[in-house]
C-alpha cells in the first residue's frame, strides 16, 4: 500500500475478508498432511508394537467364536472389536500383525527400487549414447510387461514368500524411477556447475555423488512416496492370489483372499482388510502430493 | 565504462607480449548433426558451429574472441577445455594434443586449465558450500583436510572475499561476489590457462570494472594466460592484448587490440567497432555504421564470403570466392577480398 502512495496513484483498496475461524481446522488439514500422518503413524506403531496392541493372539483359533461380526453390528461383542474369521481368529489382531508385512515390504521394495532406478537413470542420462539406448530399452521392456501376469508367472517358478514378493515388486517398480531420473539428469548434466566439475577433471563417480544426486533427490523422494501405494496394492494382490506372503504369516492381501469365500455371510472379512489397504495406499498418495507441492519452489506459498 | 585500463598507463602494446605459444589451434571444426525425429526422412545438413578456425595464444597474454551469438565462440571454449570433441582439427596445449590426452597427462591438463562462465547463478551449485565449490578442482586432485581449507581461504582473500565466506552458500552473496567465488574456483589449482566465457556480461555495469580489474591483477600476480570470450567488443578491447573477431564459425580478423581498434580491416570489425560508445567528445559524432539483417543459419552458410549478404561494401566476387585468411601486416590477419 505504501508503494502506491509513493507513486501517487491511489487505487481502491481491496478489502480481504478476514479468514473465518470456523474454517481454521480445514485450512490446517489442507496445509499439513494430517490424514497421511495419522494413518501411517498408526501403521508404523502397529508394526513395531504388535504384541502390545493386539488384544488377542492372531493365530489362535477358537472355533466356537467363529464368524462373529464387529462390535457395532448385531451379534457383535467388545471381545472382538472387528469380529472374527472363519477359524475364530480375532480380525483386529490380525490387521495389527498384518501391518508388519506391509511396512517391511514397503521399506524393502521402495528403497531397493528407488536405489536401482536412480542409479540406472543417472547412468543413462549422464553417459547418453549407447549406454542410454541399452538401459532405456530395458526400461521400455519392463514397462511393457503386464506386471501382475508376469508376477504370477515368476512366483510360480520361485517359491512364494517375503523374499519372492520383494524381488518381484522391485523388478516392476525400478523402471519408473529410472525414467524420471534420466530425464532430470539430461538437464542437470548441461548445467554450468557440472561442466565446471568436468573441466576440473572430476570423474563420473564424483559428479554423480556431488552434483547429480543432490539434484534428483527431491524428485526421487516424491516418486518414492507415490510408489508406496503401488507397492502395497501389488503386495496385496500377490498375497490375495496366494503367490506372495503365505500362511501362517498374516498379510492383509491374504486375509482378503481367505475372507472371499465367506463374503456373503461375513462382510467384515473382506471389508476390513480392504479398507486397511485402501486407506494406507490413499495416505501414501496424499503424502506424495503434499511432498511434491512442498518441495517444488514454484508452488511454495509465501507463508 | 571500464575505469582504468592497461592501455591507459602503459605505451600501446602493438606487438603481443613475448611468450612461447601455450595454446595452438589449427583448422578447428565442430559440426553438430541432428539425430532422432529431427533427422527422420532426409539427412539434414550439419550445424557448422565452428568451421575452420586457427590461432595461437601466447603465454601470459589475454586473447579475446568476439562475435555475435551463434558465431561459435562458446563452442571453441568447450573444445579447448575438452568438454566436447572436435569434428576436425587440432588443439595443442603446451605442444600436446588436448583431445589425445589420457591418464596422468589428462589430469595435468585438467589442473592447468580452468574456466569462468558467464552466469555465477548457474556455475555455482546451489547445494554446495563455498568451501566445497572453490575447493573442488583441488579435491579432484586428491587434496584433503587442512591443506585444502588453507588453500581455499588463501584464494578467497586473493579475490577479495572474507575467508569466512567458505562456510556459506552461494545464494547468500551478491552477483559480483558470486563471480568472485567463480574466479576463486578457477585459480585454486594454480592453472596456467583460464577461459573466461563472458566473464562480466551477466553482471551489473557498476560491478564489471571491479571484476575486470580483479582478473587483470590476478593475471599479473599469478602469470596467467587468458582466453576471453565476449560479445561486447568494448570489454574485450579494454581487457585483451590481441583480439580475434568471429563471424558464423570463422575468424574474419585477428590483430593486436590497439591496431584493431585504430585500423580495422574487415567491414564486420569496422561495424562492431563503430558501435562502441566513444569517450572522446570530438569523435562522438563519428559515423555509426549500420548492421542490417540477421546472422544466417550456420547450417546453410552463404557461399563465398560468409559476411557478404550483410556487407555494405560487398562486390560480386564476394558471393563466389571464399576470401583467403591472409596476413595483412605482421600479426594482423584478415579474411576479406577488399581489405
Amino acid at each position: 500500500m505504501s508503494s502506491t502512495e509513493v507513486l501517487g496513484a491511489r487505487r481502491p483498496v481491496v478489502l480481504r475478508r478476514a479468514p473465518s475461524p470456523w474454517l481454521a481446522p480445514w485450512r490446517f488439514v489442507r496445509r499439513y498432511p494430517l490424514f497421511p500422518a495419522i494413518i501411517w503413524g498408526a501403521v508404523i506403531v502397529f508394526a513395531i508394537a504388535s504384541p502390545l496392541i493386539a488384544p488377542a493372539d492372531p493365530f489362535r483359533q477358537v472355533l466356537t467364536d467363529r464368524l462373529q461380526p464387529p462390535a457395532w453390528s448385531e451379534g457383535g461383542s467388545m471381545k472382538h472389536v472387528l469380529g472374527t474369521d472363519h477359524l475364530g481368529r480375532d480380525v483386529f489382531s490380525r490387521i495389527v500383525y498384518g501391518s508388519r508385512v506391509t511396512v517391511t515390504v514397503v521399506l524393502l521394495t521402495v528403497t531397493a527400487s528407488a536405489a536401482t532406478g536412480t542409479f540406472v537413470g543417472m547412468l543413462a542420462g549422464y553417459f547418453g549414447g549407447t549406454v542410454d539406448a541399452l538401459l532405456m530399452r530395458a526400461v521400455d521392456f519392463q514397462i511393457a510387461l503386464p506386471a501382475l501376469l508376469f508376477g504370477v508367472m515368476l512366483s510360480s517358478v520361485l517359491e512364494p514368500g517375503l523374499r519372492n514378493v520383494v524381488v518381484i515388486i522391485v523388478l516392476f517398480t525400478w523402471a519408473s524411477f529410472a525414467r524420471l531420473v534420466r530425464a532430470e539428469v539430461l538437464s542437470l548434466r548441461e548445467r554450468d556447475y557440472v561442466l565446471l566439475a568436468r573441466a576440473a577433471g572430476a570423474g563420473w563417480v564424483r559428479i554423480f555423488v556431488k552434483h547429480l544426486f543432490p539434484g534428483v533427490l527431491n524428485t526421487v523422494m516424491v516418486l518414492a512416496t507415490l510408489e508406496v501405494s503401488v507397492v502395497i496394492i501389488f503386495e496385496s494382490s500377490l498375497s490375495f492370489l496366494g503367490l506372495g506372503i503365505v500362511p501362517p504369516t498374516v498379510s492383509w492381501g491374504a486375509m482378503l483372499a481367505e475372507g472371499r469365500e465367506y463374503m456373503s455371510v461375513a462382510w467384515w472379512l473382506v471389508t476390513i482388510p480392504g479398507l486397511a489397504i485402501f486407506s494406507v495406499a490413499l495416505a501414501g498418495n496424499l503424502f506424495g502430493d503434499w511432498l511434491r507441492d512442498t518441495l517444488d519452489p514454484h508452488l511454495r506459498r509465501s507463508a | 565504462m571500464v575505469a582504468s585500463t592497461r592501455r591507459g598507463d602503459a605505451p600501446p602494446a602493438v606487438a603481443p607480449r613475448r611468450g612461447d605459444v601455450i595454446l595452438r589451434i589449427r583448422g578447428l571444426k565442430k559440426h553438430f548433426q541432428a539425430h532422432g525425429i529431427a533427422a527422420l526422412g532426409r539427412r539434414r545438413p550439419p550445424i557448422r558451429a565452428v568451421d575452420g578456425v586457427s590461432f595461437d595464444i601466447h603465454r601470459g597474454e589475454n586473447f579475446g574472441l568476439v562475435g555475435e551469438s551463434g558465431s561459435g565462440k562458446t563452442t571453441i571454449a568447450k573444445l579447448v577445455l575438452r568438454l566436447d570433441t572436435p569434428t576436425e582439427g587440432e588443439i595443442r596445449f603446451e605442444d600436446a594434443d588436448v583431445h589425445a590426452l589420457s591418464g596422468r597427462a589428462l589430469n595435468a591438463f585438467r589442473k592447468a586449465t580452468h574456466v569462468v562462465f558467464q552466469d555465477p547463478n548457474s556455475s555455482l551449485s546451489p547445494r554446495m558450500r563455498v568451501r566445497d565449490i572453490v575447493g573442488e578442482p583441488l579435491a579432484v586432485q586428491g587434496v584433503r583436510g587442512k591443506a585444502l581449507a588453507d588453500r581455499v581461504a588463501e584464494v578467497l582473500s586473493l579475490v577479495g572475499l572474507n575467508p569466512q565466506a567458505a562456510e556459506r552458500y552461494p545464494h547468500e552473496f551478491s552477483g559480483g561476489q558470486r563471480q568472485r567465488i567463480a574466479v576463486a574456483r578457477a585459480i585454486v589449482a594454480e592453472p596456467q590457462l583460464i577461459v573466461l566465457d563472458e566473464p562480466v556480461s551477466a553482471l551489473d555495469v557498476s560491478i564489471r570494472a571491479q571484476i575486470l580489474n580483479l582478473l587483470r591483477d590476478l593475471q599479473d600476480r599469478l602469470h596467467l594466460t587468458y582466453l576471453t570470450i565476449a560479445h561486447d567488443l568494448a570489454v574485450v578491447y579494454q581487457a585483451c592484448d590481441r583480439i580475434g573477431v568471429m563471424y558464423l564459425g570463422r575468424l574474419v580478423e585477428l590483430a593486436p587490440s590497439e591496431e584493431l581498434y585504430r585500423d580495422p580491416a574487415h567491414p564486420y570489425a569496422k561495424i562492431l567497432l563503430s558501435a562502441i560508445p566513444k569517450p572522446d567528445p570530438k569523435l562522438r559524432h563519428a559515423e555509426r555504421l549500420p548492421l542490417t539483417g540477421e546472422i544466417p543459419s550456420p547450417a546453410a552458410p552463404p557461399p563465398g564470403c560468409r559476411f557478404h549478404p550483410r556487407c555494405p561494401i560487398a562486390v560480386e566476387r564476394c558471393s563466389v570466392d571464399e576470401p583467403e585468411w591472409r596476413e595483412l601486416r605482421s600479426g594482423h590477419w584478415v579474411a576479406c577480398h577488399l581489405a
